[in-house]
């Protein structure tokens, strides 16, 4: 027998024993599907469902933006589970591709933060559409060493002084509540017909005041961490690791236009087809204290349940802006909350064209 | 029925029927309206930058397309002329840059160009430069880079088959009836490697055209191009119909620069006789 042929021997034999102690202890033998962004398959989010299902029980499927998300569930991606954010409820909803959620199945429903779980944007014709799961922030991150502000805002984005050392980001939700703001729309999310030309005005100067529009966070840790650029549209997890790194850096906690703040969340698609119980079952750990706790200390994210924040201690809380009640904090910002369908393809197109140069 | 006609009627023909077809249809907030409008085509031509993007596209193409033949030709000539042992082993070493994926190679090109950069770290160590220079990511320039350096085996191979079919006779004549090497290299050896590359320059300028990987990872917003506004139809943007729109468009603009193209090669080679 040669070396490799016992190794790979050892191999099979090594996995087969595995598989036997997983299927004594789950329920079900098939994974589930999480469709979600890169990064979320942080085994310390979901802990009890390994206990129960093991390190097998759950497959990823990644996606870039939930639009693609949404393309993909439309055209019958079997997904058991979808990464959503508050915006998406109505219209994936309304385009039927996800089903109602029921809470009583969900062991951690009762401890989830009032205000969120009872938003009318979740809600469709009074059933739960989404489970909401994490919250926060969007703001600009800059070099405390080479930035000195007197008051933060976001104007430091379009300022010609840091020409060429700025980055935004390409998402079109978050763009287009930063140039809204700076362009001082009333409504971002019932915009009236002269303020489009305004918006894409607003949208034109911060990309031509951009080094680059960032599509991955590593990206935009890299820039900042070796001086490319000094100020950045970002979210709060790129702010939390570079601060690890021992970059210098700030946050804006406190813009002066207010923070842009977002919820996500959980949805269930109608393709999922994986048993009930097993759905209700990730989500319930996900929703657990100890996976709440783990995402606020790596991603900077507040977490949806009261039990998870409390177990966080108070200097962490303040230093990533969460310390504060949520729905407040969500409410006061500039939440990137749902927009009519015919105003967000217009604002898609916008953004399409203006990313490319246009 | 051959089997390969078989393949291509179903693997290309029926697509492109579909994308033409498509390329008529209209997006209605989450549904595709089947039906025979212009709409797509008339707002592609009113919007100038869509056209910005075909053009540009076509530019960056054709600069790859000569940056490679003219880097590729000395490679083949050598090769062919001058290599009397080992030469498929000469012949594997071109094609090394392909043993590594398309998308690793443009991270490479980051890493080389990059603000941190091989280049800019170089530069500022010995001295020549201050600061690192932001020039080199993130324009036109970079992409063509990239893609020429992606792409130079796909002409490399055409050149060089065409340089080794020609007779050594045909040169030994050249030189007895009395040209010089140049004259010899104008008048033989590069008429008879035309069709090497014309087809070398079509390998390359047909798939760069639409490339939308590259203009993502180092154009930046100067040099997208128009693969990267129509692979967003297809994704964010969720407009399907557009994106067929401008692939239709795209394929024709491709369609006639490369007839043009081969037109132009064939005029050069008939004057070169």
């Amino acid at each position: 027998m040669t070396l490799t042929s016992m190794l790979r021997s050892a191999l099979i034999a090594s996995t087969a024993l595995a598989g036997l102690g997983q299927a004594a202890s789950a329920q079900s033998d098939e994974p589930l599907t999480y469709f979600t962004w890169a990064g979320y398959d942080n085994p310390e989010f979901r802990a009890p469902y390994t206990e129960q299902y093991g390190e097998d029980g759950v497959n990823f499927a990644f996606y870039s933006s939930a639009d693609e998300a949404f393309s993909k569930l439309r055209g019958g991606f079997e997904a058991d589970i979808a990464h959503s954010c508050v915006h998406d409820v109505q219209k994936w909803a309304g385009a039927d591709v996800i089903q109602p959620i029921d809470t009583d199945q969900l062991e951690n429903w009762p401890d989830l933060i009032d205000g969120l779980k009872n938003a009318e944007a979740l809600q469709v014709n009074g059933e739960q559409m989404m489970v909401p799961w994490e919250w926060g922030a969007s703001s600009v991150v800059y070099r405390s060493d080479k930035i000195d502000l007197q008051d933060e805002s976001y104007e430091i984005l379009i300022d010609p002084a840091y020409k060429g050392r700025t980055a935004i980001i390409d998402a079109v939700d978050e763009v287009f509540q930063l140039s809204a703001i700076l362009a001082g729309v009333e409504d971002p999310l019932n915009l009236k017909d002269d303020e489009y030309d305004k918006v894409a005005a607003m949208m034109r100067k911060l990309r031509d005041n951009a080094r680059f529009i960032w599509t991955d966070p590593g990206q935009l840790e890299q820039a900042l961490a070796s001086g490319e650029v000094d100020a950045a549209w970002s979210w709060p997890n790129s702010y939390a690791s570079l601060q690890k790194q021992g970059v210098p850096v700030e946050y804006m906690l406190e813009p002066k236009e207010g923070l842009v703040t977002w919820l996500c969340g959980f949805t269930i698609p109608k393709t999922a087809d994986a048993p009930e119980e097993q759905i209700y079952d990730f989500i319930d750990a996900l929703e657990a204290p100890e996976s709440g706790k783990a995402l606020v200390e790596n991603f900077g994210y507040g977490h949806a349940n009261t039990k998870a924040l409390e177990q966080v201690d108070q200097a962490t809380l303040e230093n990533l802006g969460l310390a504060g009640d949520a729905n407040e904090t969500i409410e006061n910002g500039n939440l990137m909350g749902p927009m009519p369908e015919e105003q967000r393809q217009r604002i898609v197109d916008m953004w399409t064209l203006i990313k490319s140069g246009g | 029925m051959s089997p390969l006609l078989v393949v291509m009627v179903i693997g290309v023909g029926a697509p492109c029927l579909l994308l033409l077809v498509m390329s008529f249809w209209q997006q209605e907030s989450y549904d595709m309206a089947a039906g025979w409008g212009l709409g797509n085509y008339v707002k592609f031509f009113q919007t100038p930058f869509y056209q910005v993007l075909v053009l540009r596209s076509i530019g960056v193409a054709l600069s790859v397309c000569a940056l490679t033949v003219l880097m590729a030709y000395p490679v083949a000539y050598f090769v062919a002329f001058h290599v009397t042992r080992y030469r498929s082993l000469w012949l594997v070493l071109l094609t090394v840059p392909f043993w590594t994926s398309y998308l690793l190679r443009i991270f490479a090109w980051k890493v080389v160009l990059g603000y941190n950069g091989v280049i800019n770290s170089g530069l500022v160590s010995l001295g020549v430069i201050d600061e690192p220079l932001s020039v080199l990511l993130y324009n036109p320039l970079a992409v063509t880079i990239t893609l020429t350096h992606a792409w130079m085996p796909f002409v490399v191979l055409p050149i060089y088959v065409s340089l080794a079919k020609i007779p050594t006779e045909l040169l030994a004549s050249a030189s007895d009836l009395g040209d010089g090497p140049v004259r010899r290299f104008l008048r033989v050896i590069l008429p008879l490697s035309i069709p090497g590359v014309a087809s070398g320059a079509m390998l390359v300028f047909i798939p760069t055209v639409g490339d939308y990987v590259a203009p993502m990872l180092v154009g930046g917003t100067s040099g997208s191009m128009i693969g990267t506004v129509i692979a967003a139809q297809f994704g964010a943007a969720d407009n399907w119909p557009m994106g067929s729109a401008m692939s239709v468009i795209s394929m024709l603009a491709v369609s006639l620069t490369a007839i043009a193209m081969q037109f132009g090669i064939m005029q050069v080679r008939s004057r070169a006789r």
